[in-house]
């Protein structure tokens, strides 16, 4: 080595790099190793959690467990019972324990609609306690896209078979479809033509509605004019009235004067009247008795006639018709 | 002495003339009051005969004759009677208007209120088809008539009488005294009937004469 070194001085200290080089692989392939242990969780605090399933399809060792969409752990065991059912062993990360409640169900589940399956934990609506270690959870079976799919061909069958029957009638030349189209058809053609005549009829009351709209403008006019003419009556009544306010306080001002008279006039009336209606009937009574007795005197009673009881007069045709002979 | 006597005279004419006018001036004794009471009814009857009011005429007529009665009016008996009896005949109670017509000339009432109770029998009997009887009853109403008010009316009757018993030209000769009589107002009317009673017993004379007249033609009937 000596030998190289004098040669060239990069082979100086050599043994030195290279038990450095060897020293740092070492380093890196520890680190490496530590860090895939630390992913595989192996420093992580678990617990283990289990439920009982019907059927182990679509349950697989190593299957992600979620929670809130969350990856919190996975299935690490499947052991078939001798009573046939299947129990499911999860490891969940044990700081999620404390949401994961005693009522929560297991369920398995799909990461969108063709994706890889996975148990989800659905935490119960109810606040419970945490589940504890080796607690057991409900489980329920998801309905993956098979399933939907088996659902909705079991929907769509029959309509499809309508379909079906419906394009086989509508092949026919004598079937409902095609008789139907038939009739449609000649109704579209009725429609048309009912439509130009519509249209002819709203032609003609286009005309007339001008003819009616020319009128009502005329009609209109009159009743502006008429308008104007009532506006100037009404700016005579109005000055007519102004002229009347300014004269009215005077009148009733008269009238109260006048009102005022034949009040007192009444009043004076009031007091006179009665002994003069009193004089009038006693004059009248001596008036009667004085005609009387001059009727009765001569010579006034030789010329008046005595008032005396009468007979109906005799008529020659009285209570009979004129005789036939 | 002549000349003193002259004015005693005088005076005593003057005395005589004076108590003459005194006496004239005196009032007649004014009527009771009964008798303006009946008076009163019988002027309201009448009024009600005039509107054509016959059942408000009757009770009217009646109460005037119960005050004329009780107060032996005679010529107000007779008077309401002979209205009663009209209104009765009017009403078609020829019974009634009959005992009115009795009671008139059982009275001491002047002829002319019994001639026309005679003149209205005699026409209650016409209008029953005696003709007879209304002749006998148109007799007397004539007898006891005289001049009075109802004296063309009863010839007339006569007149309609004779016509109903086939005389025609007794008829005749009834209605043209009536004719004969003063025309006045209250005669107009009956100066008509007998221009109708003449035309008609002319009419039954032609008839009697040549029976075709005033007939339809056999074909016709």
């Amino acid at each position: 080595m000596k030998i190289f070194a004098e040669h060239d001085n990069r082979f100086e200290g050599l043994e030195l790099k290279t038990g450095l080089f060897l020293l740092l692989a070492a380093f890196l392939i520890g680190a490496g190793i530590l860090a895939a242990l630390v992913r595989q969780g192996v420093f992580t605090q678990t617990t283990h959690l289990h439920f009982v399933a019907n059927s182990a399809q679509g349950i697989g060792k190593g299957m992600a467990v979620q929670l809130f969409g969350f990856k919190i752990g996975a299935v690490d065991a499947l052991n078939l019972e001798p009573d046939g059912t299947v129990r499911v062993g999860l490891l969940v990360q044990t700081e999620y324990l404390r949401l994961i409640n005693q009522d929560s169900t297991a369920r398995i589940a799909k990461e969108g609609l063709i994706g890889a399956s996975l148990i989800e934990i659905v935490p119960g609506p109810a606040p419970s306690r945490p589940v504890a270690e080796n607690g057991v959870l409900k489980y329920e079976r998801a309905t993956d896209f098979s399933s939907v799919a088996e659902e909705l061909s079991a929907q769509l069958r029959p309509i499809l078979a309508d379909l079906k029957q419906f394009a086989e009638s509508a092949n026919r030349p004598d079937g409902d479809v095609r008789v139907a189209l038939g009739n449609f058809r000649r109704f579209t053609g009725e429609m048309s033509e009912a439509a130009k005549r519509t249209a002819k009829l709203a032609d003609n009351a286009d005309r007339q509605l001008s003819g009616v709209l020319a009128k009502a403008d005329k009609a209109v006019g009159k009743v502006d004019a008429t308008f104007d003419k009532a506006s100037a009556t009404m700016d005579n009544l109005g000055s007519a009235l102004a002229g009347l306010d300014r004269k009215l306080p005077e009148l009733l001002l008269k009238l109260d004067r006048t009102l005022a008279n034949v009040e007192a006039a009444s009043a004076a009336a009031a007091e006179d009247l009665p002994p003069a209606l009193r004089d009038a009937r006693v004059l009248a009574k001596e008036g009667r008795t004085i005609v009387d007795g001059a009727k009765h005197s001569w010579p006034i009673n030789t010329m008046l006639a005595e008032p005396r009881e009468q007979a109906l007069p005799l008529g020659s045709f009285d209570g009979v018709a004129s005789p036939t002979p | 002495m002549a000349s003193r006597a002259r004015p005693r005279s005088a005076s005593l004419a003057a005395l005589g003339i004076g108590l003459a006018l005194a006496g004239c001036a005196a009032s007649p004794p004014p009527p009771s009051r009964l008798s303006e009471e009946a008076l009163g009814f019988n002027q309201r009857a009448a009024q009600a005969y005039e509107r054509g009011d016959l059942a408000k005429a009757r009770p009217l007529y009646e109460r005037a004759l119960e005050i004329d009665a009780s107060i032996d009016s005679i010529e107000g008996i007779a008077v309401n009677s002979l209205s009663l009896a009209r209104v009765d005949q009017a009403l078609g109670d020829a019974d009634a208007a009959h005992r009115h017509l009795d009671r008139v000339l059982e009275t001491a009432a002047a002829a002319g209120w019994r001639a026309e109770a005679a003149a209205r029998k005699a026409q209650l009997y016409l209008a029953g088809g005696d003709a007879a009887r209304a002749d006998e009853w148109v007799g007397r109403a004539q007898t006891l008539c005289g001049t009075c008010r109802a004296q063309a009316a009863i010839l007339n009757l006569g007149a309609r009488i004779a016509l109903a018993r086939g005389q025609p030209a007794l008829a005749l000769q009834r209605a043209e005294r009536a004719l004969q009589l003063p025309a006045s107002d209250d005669a107009r009317a009956e100066r008509a009937n007998a221009q109708r009673i003449l035309g008609e017993a002319k009419i039954a004379q032609q008839r009697h004469a040549s029976p075709t007249i005033g007939s339809p033609p056999a074909a016709v009937r």
